[in-house]
């Protein structure tokens, strides 16, 4: 069964070059969002196996969305990997309760290790 | 005796001691005895037939010798004779005419040698008339003294041993207000005050041993009781028989040097108190700090009961405008003043700019109109004197207000009031100074959130352009034509993205939120892999890495320390440019790790070593065409401090430099 990977963030631009550095070289299922007042319930709905989060989005931050995902007992499996420009933002990461933080601008090469170590750990 | 005759007479006299000679009708000497030679100072042979005039002279001898030759005797009659030798001597004379035998006329002359009488005399009369002179000279003398006395503005007093006052000028009648007859015969304790009286007997006993005093500095007192501070100079007074007897004084009246010595000293004071205020003052930049220090020392200083420092702040400031401190009040109470109308009412018309010292606040109508003034000063702070100095910033605008208390009435001087004048003009530019350091800051602050913001924004889109263009690179297949370009179009995201990442580090240090992630890691490994990734990207330069086996691990922020490594070998190829070699050493010291950075190009001045390190300097005096933000060592060190380590740099011109980081271990 293929992976599925929910790409949260609300630059466009982000979400669709990762979308597409990760259809190119992962076989996984690529799922996408830039309003993170949806993600919530499309991630009850689809229930994916990663979740690459920014943190800075408005109305819901990525920290609260992270949080609100590990409290959910149906979604607290879930990978997270969480993105961010801000110099503290591995601090709030981590704390919120992501997995793996990658600070903004990362390497593709660094991101794709990240992606695939989730498969094995997975 | 008429019937002696000559031969017989001239026996008689011939062993005579008076002086006697014989002249004949024609006045020739035809005999001498030897007492009249002696006289005369000539042998017989050199009288015997000599004109007996030839000794003779002045006016009273010649009527003398007319008298004679008339034939009518002279009894004592004084003449002047001329010696043989040519001295002067002067006799007595008297004659004796008889008529010889022969009929002719024979007259003797008898001297009597008066020349010692006659000098005594003349020296008598010398001597007296010297005295007189002298007398005129000591009278004109005294005269003139006394005109000295009377006229000098000096106080001259004499007094005796005893103490009891002999003399009294006039100048002393004004210095001290009794008149001559009235100090006159009194004791010199007249004049002395009650507590100043044992001086008296110090200057007594001084002058019994005939010393004189100079200039001693004392105080008088008045006929009025009023203190006058004056000089003295007292003399012993000597008789002619040089015995002491007394002592004559002479008062300087010293007050107005007195005044000017104190207007000098409360002069110094005043310039020493504004000197202590401007310090203190300069020492701060923050305005409530500098309130409170100014009317913490102007309260102290002038003794006031209590002072307040009202300041409205310029508007351009955010936050509350008007700022109060006070001293002398207990917190309670000021806060309670503060809190209620009565201080809005005082600063209410803060522009208000005349200086107000009020000697009884109760008396003044302003006051009394005003309950709230009533109530402030009186039921709350008991005042009754009052000093209120406006503040004026250099544009002329009242910017506060400087106000004392105290509880007795005309407390506050005219000295208080120019003392206050320049506390409150010294304030003026040290709260302005201190404005200006805030606009400053405030300005400094909100540049470093606009460096944050942007290079926090900038850091997104770098992301997706770094992702495509490593997007495009991963799916190029071997040999394409359009592998270089994209490979320095990402080689360039790659820069700005460093550059991003400095400036917003470089935002974050200065304010004071750079964070560090610790844990341990392997140092040795990290530089190597630091130095592999450098060395990738350098083809200008080699870079050679020793290092000593014995350093495994350290606990730091790997991530921050590779930046450190990465801006010392950046900046070490970019100020070597004609070299080709870059040095690492790793060494281990007591308690330390130790990473040296060697490069062998252009060096850095001595005078701008220090500087290196601060945020934004750049090597001055060197090729401009060497690029960067001027930020690289700021944030170096700044790692390193952060981790109880230290940068430093040795160099030398034109042979290169060392930057050594030591790092705890």
């Amino acid at each position: 069964m293929k992976r599925k990977i929910f790409i949260c963030d609300d630059d466009r631009n982000i979400v669709e070059m990762l979308e597409m550095v990760l259809q190119e070289f992962t076989d996984a299922t690529v799922l996408t969002e830039t309003d993170s007042r949806n993600a919530l319930p499309r991630l009850r709905l689809e229930c994916p196996d990663v979740l690459i989060v920014d943190i800075a989005m408005p109305v819901i931050s990525g920290d609260q969305l992270i949080q609100n995902v590990r409290t959910d007992p149906t979604l607290n499996q879930m990978f997270i990997v969480c993105m961010s420009a801000n110099p503290i933002g591995e601090q709030i990461a981590i704390s919120a309760g992501a997995d793996i933080y990658l600070a903004k601008p990362f390497d593709m090469g660094e991101f794709l290790a990240v992606i695939k170590g989730t498969a094995k750990t997975g | 005796m008429s019937e002696l005759t000559h031969l017989e007479i001239q026996e008689i006299y011939g062993l005579n001691n008076i002086p006697v000679l014989c002249i004949d009708e024609k006045g020739i000497i035809i005999f001498s005895n030897r007492a009249a030679t002696t006289l005369l100072a000539a042998d017989i042979g050199g009288l015997l037939g000599r004109p007996v005039l030839s000794f003779f002279y002045g006016e009273d001898s010649g009527q003398a010798f007319q008298q004679i030759f008339a034939g009518i005797p002279v009894i004592n009659s004084e003449v002047l004779l001329q010696t043989n030798t040519g001295g002067e001597c002067w006799a007595l004379l008297s004659c004796h005419i008889i008529q010889d035998t022969d009929g002719l006329r024979l007259t003797y002359l008898f001297f009597q040698d008066i020349t010692a009488l006659k000098k005594q005399a003349s020296l008598t009369a010398q001597r007296n008339s010297q005295m007189e002179q002298q007398l005129y000279e000591s009278r004109e003398h005294q005269a003139r003294l006394a005109a000295i006395v009377s006229t000098s503005d000096d106080a001259i007093v004499s007094k005796n041993l005893e103490g009891i006052i002999t003399s009294w000028n006039v100048a002393a009648e004004m210095m001290f207000g009794y008149s001559e007859r009235e100090a006159l015969g009194r004791h010199i304790s007249l004049i002395i005050p009650a507590d100043r009286l044992a001086e008296e007997d110090h200057i007594i006993e001084n002058i019994k041993q005939g010393r004189q005093i100079d200039h001693f500095e004392t105080v008088r007192m008045h006929k009025g009781g009023r203190l006058i501070p004056v000089s003295l100079s007292i003399s012993p007074m000597i008789d002619e028989s040089g015995v002491i007897m007394g002592a004559s004084k002479i008062a300087r009246d010293i007050s107005r040097q007195k005044e000017y010595e104190k207007n000098l000293q409360r002069y110094t004071n005043h310039v020493e108190t504004l000197n202590t205020i401007g310090r203190l003052v300069s020492e701060s930049l923050e305005v409530g700090e500098i309130l409170q220090r100014v009317i913490d020392a102007s309260t102290k200083i002038i003794g006031a009961s209590f002072g307040f420092f009202i300041y409205n702040r310029p508007d351009k400031f955010q936050g509350q405008a008007l700022q109060a401190k006070c001293s002398g009040i207990s917190e309670m109470l000021f806060d309670k003043l503060r809190s209620g109308p009565e201080l809005l009412l005082i600063t209410g018309n803060i522009t208000f700019a005349e200086i107000i010292r009020s000697e009884n606040i109760t008396n003044d109508a302003y006051y009394r109109q005003n309950d709230w003034l009533r109530f402030t000063f009186m039921d709350e702070l008991q005042t009754v004197s009052c000093l209120i100095v406006p503040v004026i910033s250099a544009s002329g605008t009242v910017i506060g207000r400087l106000i004392y208390g105290h509880r007795e009435e005309c407390f506050f001087s005219e000295e208080h009031e120019k003392l206050i004048v320049g506390i409150a003009t010294l304030s003026s530019t040290a709260l302005e100074n201190a404005n200006l350091y805030e606009e400053i800051r405030s300005l400094n602050i909100k540049k470093d959130e606009f460096i944050g913001l942007a290079s926090h924004e900038l850091k997104t889109p770098i992301t997706s352009l770094k992702g495509f263009l490593q997007f495009i690179s991963m799916r190029m297949l071997e040999g394409d034509v359009n592998r270089s370009a994209i490979d320095r179009a990402l080689s360039q995201a790659n820069k700005l993205s460093a550059l991003v990442g400095d400036m917003l580090d470089a935002s974050k240090i200065q304010t004071g939120q750079l964070p560090l992630i610790q844990s341990p890691f392997d140092l040795v490994g990290m530089i190597k892999d630091t130095v592999e990734q450098i060395q990738y990207t350098s083809s200008s330069h080699h870079i050679a890495f020793f290092s000593e086996k014995t350093i495994h691990r350290i606990i730091g922020d790997k991530r921050r320390l590779e930046q450190v490594i990465i801006n010392l070998v950046n900046n070490a190829i970019k100020y070597s440019p004609e070299a080709d070699l870059v040095k690492l050493f790793l060494k281990e010291e007591p308690g330390y790790a130790v990473l040296r950075v060697q490069d062998f190009g252009i060096g850095i001045p001595e005078d701008q070593r220090e500087r290196i390190f601060s945020r934004f300097y750049r090597a001055s005096g060197i090729d401009t065409n060497i690029s960067g933000l001027g930020i690289g060592l700021y944030i170096a060190k700044e790692i390193v401090d952060k981790h109880y380590g230290t940068l430093s740099v040795e160099s030398e011109l034109g042979q290169g430099s060392t930057f050594t980081v030591k790092l705890p271990v």
